[in-house]
């Protein structure tokens, strides 16, 4: 067998697999989003029913039998402002880091890394006796507080490596020339580092959207978000499943979309910066 | 300006622990006002058959669903990285759908897929051969495992990217080098590019085994834990412990040990984490 035969099998093979795996992360969702078209009796049909007329009947079930837009609404609110907060001071503390130290404070950051490391439950019990003491159970402004603290360790440890790129000459340059040491980081560092700013962003708007554990425990019927309603589809009596997967695609679709357009940053971020 | 951050922090991050180790010490009684226990909730969980049991079966998830998604991660890493840059641009926004996913949904998606009346498993497992009464998920036997097929379906994803990412930044003369050397493609990839890339392993294997010491998510949209105690997780158990039974003292020991062994955990991840980032 000829070499070149040899690694156009290699090739050819190596596609095939690929092709099995974008079907085993497309067939799921697809399923999903069939389901979502159907009436109650299509859905139940196996073989799956291919060619139906397809229907929003589920769609107006969601919006008539929940309240999806206030919780949609919860969700986009809690996430942009746990968002931004943690944005901000997150660049606060790495330009710090980054400038104003002499050595790289490793213990800080340990600690920081640490944070985003504990379970989540682990520390639900304490915070939702805070929360109930400062009246602050079931408010969005609540649950984006306890956001922040898992967003900020993150956003913190990935400016810092946008941070780091940009040359301190700049910077210096600037200082001579006159301007307050806030002034260049205004003028010269925050414009420098506005990719990494919106890549952070990202990142911590997406592990805010999807966040579970702390929006179950926190929030009552008021600040609940799209998750949390999620599982109320889940009944002792079983699922309707046409608004469960209509509910489920409409709170995925604009992440698949962003996930799709930053899928460089995702995995950035997702690493804490250990893939460049 | 270090200074807004560490006081949130602080006040976000030391309050927790130190509310836990108070509460760890106290007997919190359904009725009546919580005592002074001393080590008792320690003691409980020392004894703790169902806790046991729990932290036994995270680690087997652990296992599992680390290996799975690191050797399917390779696999198709290597896969990638063969193909043509036009092939990769197209693929990869679809890869990384599942990873962006909400648990919850990825779980919900799941439990309908595994559904004994409409889901589809069930019903070509069935046209195979064995008939099944029930849904892998509500088995004893299976449900831990079913839910573990789940988080590798969304996890692989990560480790497909960051290990393509690795494959790519490789300098092509190594391999080049072991190709006409007469190495096979397999021996080539096991011998000479898996070193290369060990930093992105063990970057994945530690956030991996990490978040699937925590897992919840996806636990609870699929079994909650069920049947029975046959896929309670350390963080299912915990939840019911505190929000179910209302115990919060013995809650609180169980976050303490649950905190001290992520740390543990932590500490490497961010010494390499460190050194991959200067």
């Amino acid at each position: 067998m000829s070499s070149r035969l040899r690694s156009r099998i290699a090739q050819l093979s190596a596609n095939a697999t690929i092709a099995i795996y974008l079907l085993a992360v497309l067939l799921p969702l697809a399923w999903m989003a069939l389901a979502s078209l159907k009436t109650r009796e299509q859905v139940a049909q196996l073989p799956p029913l291919l060619r139906f007329t397809p229907t929003l009947d589920n769609y107006r079930e969601v919006f008539r039998e929940s309240d999806f837009p206030r919780y949609f609404m919860n969700s986009v609110i809690v996430a942009t402002s746990s968002t931004i907060v943690s944005v901000l001071l997150g660049f606060m503390a790495a330009y710090a880091f980054v400038r104003l130290r002499r050595k790289r404070n490793d213990g800080l950051l340990f600690w920081i890394l640490t944070m985003r490391m504990v379970p989540p439950l682990a520390v639900l019990v304490p915070f939702f006796n805070m929360m109930s003491t400062l009246g602050l159970y079931d408010t969005r402004f609540g649950l984006a507080l306890v956001y922040v603290t898992f967003n900020l360790p993150i956003a913190t440890w990935l400016l810092l490596g946008y941070i780091e790129k940009i040359p301190k000459s700049v910077e210096e340059a600037a200082m001579t020339d006159g301007c307050s040491r806030l002034a260049a980081m205004r003028a010269i560092v925050l414009p420098l580092a506005a990719p990494g700013l919106f890549a952070t962003a990202v990142i911590c708007l997406l592990l805010s959207w999807n966040e579970f554990a702390f929006a179950l425990n926190l929030t009552g019927e008021n600040a609940k978000t799209l998750p949390v309603f999620l599982t109320a589809w889940d009944t002792q009596r079983g699922i309707n499943w046409g608004p469960m997967t209509a509910s489920a695609l409409m709170v995925v679709t604009p992440v698949i979309v962003c996930a799709a357009i930053f899928q460089k940053w995702l995995v950035r971020g997702l690493t804490f910066g250990a893939t460049k | 300006m270090l200074g807004p951050t560490v006081l949130v922090l602080l006040g976000l991050s030391l309050y927790p622990t130190l509310y836990n180790l108070y509460q760890s010490f106290r007997a919190t009684e359904l009725i009546g006002p919580a005592k002074w226990a001393g080590l008792d909730n320690y003691t409980k969980l020392f004894h703790d058959h169902r806790f046991w049991a729990s932290a036994q079966l995270t680690g087997k998830f652990m296992v599992v669903t680390v290996a799975g998604t690191v050797l399917l991660g390779l696999a198709l890493a290597a896969a990638l990285d063969r193909g043509s840059e036009r092939f990769r641009r197209i693929v990869l926004p679809i890869v990384v759908i599942p990873m962006a996913m909400s648990p919850i949904v990825v779980g919900l998606i799941f439990k309908f897929l595994y559904n004994d009346a409409v889901g589809p498993i069930n019903y070509y497992v069935g046209l195979l051969g064995p008939h099944l009464d029930n849904s892998f998920l509500a088995r004893t036997d299976t449900a831990i495992w079913a839910v573990a097929v789940v988080d590798i379906w969304q996890w692989t994803p990560f480790a497909v990217l960051v290990f393509l990412a690795g494959l790519q930044s490789l300098p092509r003369g190594p391999l080049e080098a072991a190709r006409i050397d007469g190495a096979s493609g397999f021996g080539t990839f096991w011998w000479v590019m898996l070193p290369m890339i060990r930093t992105e392993l063990i970057v994945v294997i530690l956030l991996r085994t990490l978040d699937s010491f925590r897992v919840f998510d996806v636990v609870y949209a699929t079994t909650r834990g069920g049947p029975g105690t046959a896929s309670e997780t350390l963080s299912i158990y915990l939840q019911r412990v505190a929000f179910n039974f209302l115990d919060f003292g013995y809650a609180g020991a169980m976050s303490i040990f649950l905190i001290l062994i992520a740390t543990l955990l932590a500490r490497p991840l961010a010494k390499l984490l460190q050194l991959a980032a200067t």
